[in-house]
């Protein structure tokens, strides 16, 4: 390594860190939440997670953007609601 | 009842709000939050589906699962509300321009983490680092 390179190479880690960091510490809770057997699922968001940094995180956050994600658990609680009402339904159903 | 969260899960999820806080990095402290609370979101989502269908697979009857599940999602309450306060404060941090705002994220962020800590599987906790 030549000392011409060493500063940007150093940048380079430095801004890597910056997306890499919060994803690890995003894989940790996600682990920790779907479980060891879910290792596919979490490899599945944690990708998510570091495509969204790496590609958005140049953008600023909007209002917008954060209503509309927060929206998303209350629709998704609501559909896992569903699917487990239904699914007890079916279990008990008398022929 | 909730396993204690290790101190570096604490520790961490903080700093994944403060890897970077200098100014001009802002807008990126605030999207790696806000990438964050939706991960952890969608990781929880799963966690609650998995959570109903094994209270309707373990269920004698249909009025004790039922009773079950409403004790579950009336707990899961508590969870709601703490995702809500970690999506405002993200969203005062991005309209605002000034530090107390930056600072109520991390806090929002520090408290979604100890929320969430009886769900964590405890075999896959962090240690603390030497």
């Amino acid at each position: 390594m030549t000392a011409s390179t060493t500063p940007t190479t150093l940048a380079q880690i430095q801004k890597a860190a910056v997306y890499i960091e919060p994803a690890l510490h995003a894989l940790e809770l996600i682990q920790g939440l779907t479980g060891n057997k879910d290792t596919g699922t979490a490899l599945t968001l944690i990708g998510a997670v570091v495509k969204t940094l790496v590609t958005g995180v140049a953008g600023s956050v909007t209002p917008q953007q954060i209503i509309d994600d927060m929206t998303r658990l209350t629709a998704g609680l609501s559909a896992n609601d569903a699917v487990a009402d239904a699914a007890a339904a079916a279990k008990f159903r008398t022929p | 009842m909730p396993p204690i969260l290790s101190r570096f899960a604490v520790v961490a999820l903080v700093l994944a709000a403060c890897v970077a806080c200098g100014a001009s990095q802002r807008q990126t402290t605030i999207k790696a939050a806000l990438v964050t609370v939706d991960a952890s979101r969608d990781a929880f989502l799963a966690y609650d589906a998995k959570a109903q269908i094994e209270i309707v697979a373990d269920g004698k009857t249909l009025d004790a699962v039922k009773q079950k599940l409403d004790a579950y999602r009336a707990d899961r309450i508590r969870i709601v509300v703490v995702f809500d306060a970690a999506y405002h404060a993200i969203a005062a941090a991005a309209v605002a321009a000034d530090d107390p705002s930056l600072a109520g994220m991390r806090a929002a962020l520090a408290q979604l983490v100890v929320a969430l800590s009886p769900y964590l599987q405890p075999n896959l906790k962090a240690e603390a680092p030497p």
